[in-house]
């Protein structure tokens, strides 16, 4: 049997599961232990996702058909990596319809000469035609930070899958 | 305009001189590519737009560079001549997902170089050098890199060897403090690279069939000695390198630029249906992430890849640069 480079931590209460993910999302992922039907939502912690690669893409994309569309599904804690994938592969959700609740956005300070990832909860964003990123002060020398990225290709996801 | 009849570097080329034929109207590409000429020794010829006939064979040319290639500023019979040639490379002023469109438009026979690439100096001598049959994976990087560099060697008997390889390459990646995500973006490269290299790429000439392809990735193999997987990495003061080489040459070059340009939406949506082992999924997010990727393939005796990322704290820095994909097939 193979070994399954994903580590799969559900808790789950009465119709709701909170599952955290760690490890890679590759072709040894197995999504089995986590609840598809039967609830009423489920949220998903990508913060401890090391790697996704094609193989990983490829499964993801068929648990997360898997799940039934009466399902509320809710991303946690994406990290910097996974908002590349979803960005990347419009079949990243497999159509459903997903809810980012937070995720990690890149910020560089010119003063420190140092980049640092941010969590931002989504309200945060401004869910307009040109979503862009909240401001950010260094939490070293609290210089204003810019946002380490393209704006209008990092906030893609929030696009499509709010 | 430049002079179109300047030849720089030495007056003659020597017999084993490399070549290289630029055609381009951009006076600042020109000086850059004239130093780089000169450090490398390469003979250059710079032609300017709206050139007569050119007799590429008594020129001896031996690659050529076209540049803003998508603006329609070049001779049309130049054009065709450069496609002709297995290093002809188109070059282009975008940004990743912009350069790989322009891929797109190009001849399977063309690569391309980024012109505000950080790395141009490294992916022209890649060029000008031609099709490197041989060297595998360490010695197509000691072409590439500063003749100082130390390069790590690892073979790979068995797919399991992947995952401590993994191990080593995160955490020199990680060392040098660029952007957040410059550790993983190197990490996926490497294992799409190895895995393929593992899975995909060995071949039983007696059934003509692949062996592993049909193999859930997840399963793992010992592989044969002819089929063992070269691994190098290194790191300078300028990129990573990573550098992987197959026993086989049978990359399907048109199968990858296909591959690369394929719009993501279909291709992941092909791979549920397909079960391809999301090979084509693979090699986008592979050009996705690089700086430079050069594909030598030996046909029926190896297969060389060289993914390089160029060391920047700033992520936007990174993603401003157009990457250079350079494609020898020999």
């Amino acid at each position: 049997m193979t070994t399954s480079n994903l580590e799969v931590k559900i808790i789950k209460n009465d119709q709701a599961a909170d599952v955290i993910l760690v490890g890679k999302l590759d072709g040894t992922s197995d999504y089995s232990s986590i609840p598809v039907k039967g609830i009423n939502s489920l949220s998903l912690d990508f913060e401890g996702i090391t790697l996704i690669d094609s193989v990983g893409v490829q499964g993801w994309t068929r648990f997360m058909a898997s799940i039934e569309a009466s399902v509320n599904i809710t991303y946690k804690r994406c990290s910097v990596r996974i908002i590349n994938q979803m960005n990347m592969f419009k079949g990243f959700c497999s159509g459903k319809t997903v809810s980012v609740e937070s995720y990690f956005a890149p910020y560089y300070c010119a003063s420190c000469d140092e980049s640092s990832d941010f969590l931002v909860a989504q309200s945060h964003a401004t869910l307009s035609a040109t979503p862009s990123a909240p401001a950010m002060d260094c939490p070293k020398c609290k210089e204003h930070m810019e946002f380490d990225g393209v704006e209008a290709r990092y906030f893609l996801f929030l696009k499509s899958e709010t | 305009m430049i002079d179109s009849k300047a030849q720089l570097g030495p007056q003659m080329p020597t017999a084993r001189q490399p070549t290289m034929l630029v055609l381009t109207g951009d006076d600042s590409f020109s000086v850059r590519i004239e130093n780089w000429a000169k450090r490398s020794q390469v003979y250059l010829r710079l032609f300017s737009e709206n050139e007569g006939d050119l007799n590429l064979i008594e020129l001896g040319v031996n690659s050529i560079v076209l540049v803003d290639v998508g603006s329609g500023r070049l001779a049309g019979n130049i054009v065709q001549l450069a496609l002709t040639l297995e290093n002809s490379v188109a070059c282009y002023d975008g940004s990743h997902q912009e350069c790989v469109r322009t891929l797109l438009d190009l001849s399977p026979n063309a690569g391309i170089l980024g012109k505000n690439s950080a790395l141009l100096d490294v992916a022209l001598t890649d060029l000008a050098t031609g099709i490197q049959r041989g060297k595998g994976a360490a010695g197509i990087l000691k072409t590439l890199l500063p003749s100082s560099t130390a390069i790590t060697q690892i073979l790979v008997q068995n797919s399991k060897d992947k995952n401590d390889l993994l191990d080593q390459v995160m955490l020199q990646a990680a060392s040098r403090r660029n952007f957040s995500d410059f550790a993983p973006m190197i990490a996926t490269v490497t294992w799409e690279l190895v895995m393929n290299a593992i899975y995909s790429a060995p071949f039983d000439k007696v059934s003509q069939r692949s062996r592993y392809s049909m193999v859930d990735r997840g399963t793992d193999i010992q592989l044969l000695p002819s089929e063992y997987v070269e691994f190098c990495y290194a790191d300078t003061e300028t990129a990573f390198a990573v550098a992987v080489s197959d026993r086989f040459g049978r990359l399907p070059k048109a199968e990858v630029i296909r591959s690369i340009s394929r719009p993501l939406a279909s291709a992941a949506s092909d791979q549920i249906r397909g079960g391809n082992h999301g090979a084509g999924v693979g090699y986008h997010m592979v050009v996705q992430s690089v700086s430079m990727l050069s594909m030598t393939v030996d046909r029926n005796i190896s297969t060389t890849i060289v993914a390089l990322f160029h060391h920047t704290r700033r992520r936007k820095a990174f993603l401003d640069c157009a990457p250079c994909i350079l494609f020898q097939f020999g």
